[in-house]
């Protein structure tokens, strides 16, 4: 049996290292790309930049624009901007996938020394294998975001209410806590389940007391930098409404994924033991309701697969076999295989699921499109829509419309769509870049009037990879 | 959980199972291989000749079989009843893996895994039609369980006859599978002694009787090697089985998932035996997705099975392990495993087969004759077919001399005096002789895909002193125009009435502006 159970263990380390490598390889590709990787990498990198040049994180947006929101906290861009000012000559989008990235490694390397400290080494290298290898984690590891970030926050504060007992640990905790909620506000659950802890070491006073002392000293410090702009961009812009079809769509999406991840938080919710750790999961789970938010994306599950990964440090002393425990993890890797969607035929020899979903990681053809744009966009004068304003960025254009948020808005009736309709309409943009997918009006990016505006007053003039070059007509 | 209220839930898995299925069958949009399939157990039952008479790269064992039945009626429901023998299989295949994994894992275990079982789409949807896979499926896991069931050195002789006869059906049944059976024969060649495996190869060989019996009859051997052997090995259209490996892995992640560390687990947790037994059949299905040309939903069939069965295992030792607190952790795997399938499955119910039922009543009402039918499908199984070939799909088209099929197809249209036509996405992927032939010489019925004899005649023709037009059946026409009146022999007729023509050339003439003049064959002589 036991030399069975050595195989075992061999087999687990041999499936780490192999994964392990392949994901390395994937991080370090995507880290010296130099074009987008998503959306969301030129909206963050523009706010940098900003704060780089000592200009507002949150300028007062008013009818004339320029249309821009910053959808974060500024907690991100202060942690970036060292990393900003050593390393933007080695790519603009680089400093920030850097930050992203180190948290994400420094959040395995968390996890790993928790779940060691209480079921040793192979069940540490399994969570730590159920965490970076999740499609989840895959997903938001490569491009730019503040999630990593935030939720090394989390798990800094969860291993200081771990390890420690002592009173500064309260404290300290509690400042981790309100660092990662100005990360991300999504981040709140490990407010909850660190307060339970220390109510459990009898220190809940003293952490409670250095949560609200830092919250509200950031929130004061952020009131007071940037004022009536940081609450129309954290309030009045971000209202872009909810959806319970992308809800339930994400949750099966993930959950079809993470089948044995996610019963494991179920066991340990619903375990005998009442500790503060079930508070935790119990506010990690809740926190899944924010993704009803439109434009939510499977990030919103990132803490919920870290606090699953975690969950195997108490497995064993409520399994009665070890092996059992490494082979439940064993399924579950194997249901992290990255197979790609593909074109199937049916009975009428179409396409259910469309061909077009390509390699998360960025290719040379990728690299070839981001190129041909930003030459195409260099010697435009301003102003320029771009679907992802990353290439405004590189082509040196300043954003004057981010189209996802604003489009959003407009749906919701929250920002009058006309001023920018009657700009199209005056032609005041030299170029604008659609995705083949907004041209044929497939996308949330903008709204239907929007593109009919588009596509009676400019015309396509070249066609790149998957993105559409519009001139005004003549 | 006490004992009576286990078998109580047990009762009510199958019960819900049995009933979602029965609705399946009943309600749910027939498969085009549907019609192949019974049309060839039709033509069987009607004494024609297989590669003689009609074309067919099948190995038509289950045809043969069911063939009697076709004597029963006639009509659509003849495909129902098809579904429902499916069905028994499919229920029987489901009842001897709970049996089975109930007895070697114990009662929770192999509810589940019949569960997640019942939830991957791709055996829920395919295991009901009307083919032979479903029987094939049956044999093939029974055979399984015979041997996983045995010591593993000693293999009995009449189970081990059994076991071949069985694996041989599989073959016979649907011969895709033949790769999944080879890991059947290397598991007997190789774990029990060269008696079994000669009684094995004995029980193989007479699965077959029936079938060498009729070839040897009817002198069809040379024929058959070579449309069904020899076809099917060149077979021309291929595509990658990426697409349903996807959607299968999606679709069933946790049974698949569980049954990985189920089979992996058995060389660890003591059941080496078992996990070497499944690990075979399971190579085999994998290798035949890979090797076969058209690997479609049915060839990922035996997958499932021998996935229940390891995640059964595996289920078996999580309950062992984490004991009663274990509950809470089974409902988790239940509900996060059975999500993705069961919103694949849910759509099933609401894509039905009204839209092939009403195609089948429009042509019984066209045409009473029982005479037959051209198109791709086969729609109407139970009448006779137009040519050579009863279904026409890419993968033979691109077997055969399309202009030779044209060229046929014409003739024999003409030949059969203009039969109805089912203008489905099939005949739109005919040759273009055989598109032009139909549009000059058919029209369609209203909004439908049924086309009857007819013509769309110019209203240049009908000018002036007008011109002689042929009619090719005899029968009456529904005849309408826009404009002023219209004679046809010099007599005028009415527009949109009913006009008996008789077979032959006709004087049209318009009195007037007459336009978009068009007759469809509404009776047959």
């Amino acid at each position: 049996m036991e030399r069975q159970e050595k195989i075992l263990k061999v087999i687990i380390w041999l499936v780490f290292l192999t994964a392990l490598a392949f994901f390395l390889r994937y991080l370090f590709v995507c880290l010296f790309f130099p074009y987008p990787l998503h959306y969301r990498e030129g909206v963050m990198t523009n706010w940098l930049r900003q704060l780089a040049k000592g200009k507002s994180l949150y300028p007062v947006i008013t009818f004339s624009g320029p249309f821009v929101h910053n959808p974060y906290l500024p907690n991100f861009y202060l942690l970036s901007l060292p990393f900003y000012y050593l390393f933007s000559r080695y790519g603009i989008f680089l400093p920030a996938r850097l930050l992203s990235m180190l948290s994400l490694l420094l959040s395995a390397g968390l996890i790993f020394s928790l779940v060691k400290k209480k079921a040793g080494t192979t069940l540490a290298i399994l969570s730590v294998s159920l965490f970076l290898f999740s499609p989840v984690t895959v997903y938001v590891a490569g491009s730019l975001q503040p999630d990593t970030t935030g939720l090394f926050l989390v798990l800094a504060a969860l291993t200081v209410s771990f390890l420690t007992s002592f009173k500064y640990g309260a404290i300290f905790s509690g400042f981790l806590a309100s660092l990662s909620f100005f990360v991300k506000p999504f981040f709140l659950a490990v407010a909850f389940g660190c307060g339970a802890a220390w109510r459990e070491k009898k220190c809940g006073l003293t952490y409670l007391f250095s949560f609200f002392l830092f919250f509200s000293l950031f929130l004061l410090a952020i009131t007071l930098c940037w004022g009536h702009g940081f609450w129309q961009h954290f309030w009045q812009l971000n209202m872009s409404g909810f959806s319970l079809r992308q809800f339930f769509h994400l949750l099966v999406q993930v959950s079809g994924r993470h089948v044995i991840l996610f019963s494991m938080v179920i066991f340990s919710l619903f375990s005998r033991k009442k500790q503060w750790w079930q508070s935790y999961l119990i506010c990690v789970v809740l926190a899944i309701f924010f993704s009803l938010k439109i434009g939510a994306e499977e990030n919103y599950y990132l803490e919920l697969v870290a606090a699953g990964s975690i969950c195997l440090a108490f497995l064993p002393g409520e399994t009665a076999q070890q092996q059992v425990v490494y082979l439940l993890c064993l399924a579950q890797l194997f249901l992290y295989l990255p197979l790609k969607p593909a074109a199937v035929f049916t009975r009428t020899y179409g396409q259910e699921v469309p061909a077009v979903v390509s390699s998360l990681t960025p290719d040379f053809a990728r690299r070839q499109v981001g190129q041909l744009i930003c030459s195409a966009l260099r010697p435009l004068p301003e102003p320029v829509i771009s679907e992802d304003v990353g290439y405004l960025l590189l082509s040196g254009h300043e954003v004057f419309f981010q189209p996802y948020q604003f489009t959003q808005l407009a749906r919701q009736a929250k920002w009058p769509e006309g001023i920018i309709l009657q700009m199209v309409r005056e032609k005041k943009f030299s170029a604008i870049v659609l995705s083949a997918e907004s041209y044929q009006e497939k996308s949330v990016f903008f709204s239907p009037s929007f593109l009919r505006k588009v596509k009676s007053c400019y015309v396509i003039s070249r066609i790149i990879g998957n993105y559409y070059l519009l001139e005004p007509l003549r | 959980m006490t004992r009576s209220r286990r078998a109580g839930v047990v009762f009510y898995l199958f019960l819900f199972i049995s009933l979602c299925w029965s609705w399946l069958v009943v309600l749910r949009y027939f498969d085009d291989d549907e019609f192949q399939h019974t049309h060839l157990s039709w033509l069987l039952a009607h004494n024609f000749t297989p590669l003689r008479d009609f074309f067919e790269h099948h190995v038509f064992l289950y045809h043969l079989l069911l063939s009697p039945l076709m004597r029963l009626g006639d009509g659509p429901g003849l495909l129902f009843l098809w579904r429902f023998l499916s069905l028994a299989c499919s229920v029987a295949t489901v009842w001897a893996i709970f049996r089975f994994c109930r007895r070697q894992d114990g009662t929770v275990p192999a509810s589940i895994s019949t569960w997640l079982l019942f939830c991957v789409p791709m055996f829920t949807a395919k295991m009901i039609e009307a083919r032979p896979e479903s029987p094939a499926i049956l044999s093939f896991t029974v055979a399984i369980l015979l041997l996983l069931e045995c010591d593993r050195q000693y293999l009995p002789r009449q189970k081990a006859f059994l076991t071949g006869l069985l694996s041989g059906l599989t073959v016979f049944f649907s011969a895709k599978y033949v790769y999944s059976v080879f890991g059947l024969v290397l598991v007997v060649s190789l774990f029990f002694g060269p008696v079994s495996f000669l009684f094995f190869v004995g029980g193989m060989l007479t699965s077959g009787l029936p079938l060498f019996f009729y070839l040897t009859v009817k002198n069809l051997f040379p024929e058959f090697i070579h449309a069904v052997v020899v076809n099917n090995i060149f077979w021309k259209h291929s595509f990658s089985p990426a697409g349903y490996i996807f959607e299968a892995f999606t679709t069933s992640s946790g049974l698949m998932g569980l049954a990985f560390s189920g089979i992996l687990g058995g060389f660890f947790l003591s059941r080496s035996e078992r996990s070497l037994l499944l690990l075979a059949p399971l190579g085999g299905t994998v290798a035949g997705i890979f090797l076969l040309p058209e690997p479609y939903r049915q060839t990922f069939l035996p997958l499932f099975p021998v996935l229940a069965i390891g995640c059964s295992f595996l289920l078996s030792h999580v309950v062992d392990s984490f004991g009663q607190a274990g509950k809470t952790f089974l409902v988790g795997l239940v509900l996060f495993s059975s999500l993705p399938g069961l919103l694949q499955i849910l759509p099933e119910f609401s894509r039905t087969n009204r839209k092939d039922l009403q195609t089948m009543a429009l042509v019984e009402k066209l045409d009473p004759s029982k005479g037959p039918v051209f198109d791709g499908r086969g729609l109407m199984f139970y009448r006779r077919h137009v040519g050579f070939h009863a279904c026409m799909h890419r993968g033979i088209m691109a077997m055969i001399d399309t202009e030779k099929f044209a060229t046929q197809t014409v003739r024999e249209l003409c030949r059969l005096h203009y039969p109805v036509v089912i203008f489905d996405y099939r005949v739109k992927e005919m040759p273009v002789e055989i598109i032009n032939f139909l549009n000059s010489a058919y029209q369609p019925i209203g909004e439908s895909e049924v086309y009857m004899p007819g013509l769309s005649i110019d209203r240049s023709l009908l000018a002036l002193e007008g011109s002689e037009i042929e009619i090719p059946v005899s029968g009456d026409y529904r005849i309408s125009w826009v404009g002023q009146e219209l004679a046809i022999d010099g007599k005028i007729v009415e527009n949109n009435s009913s006009v008996f023509l008789e077979a032959g050339l006709h004087h049209f003439q318009g009195l007037g502006f007459v336009d978009r003049l068009s007759l469809v064959l509404i009776r047959r002589k």
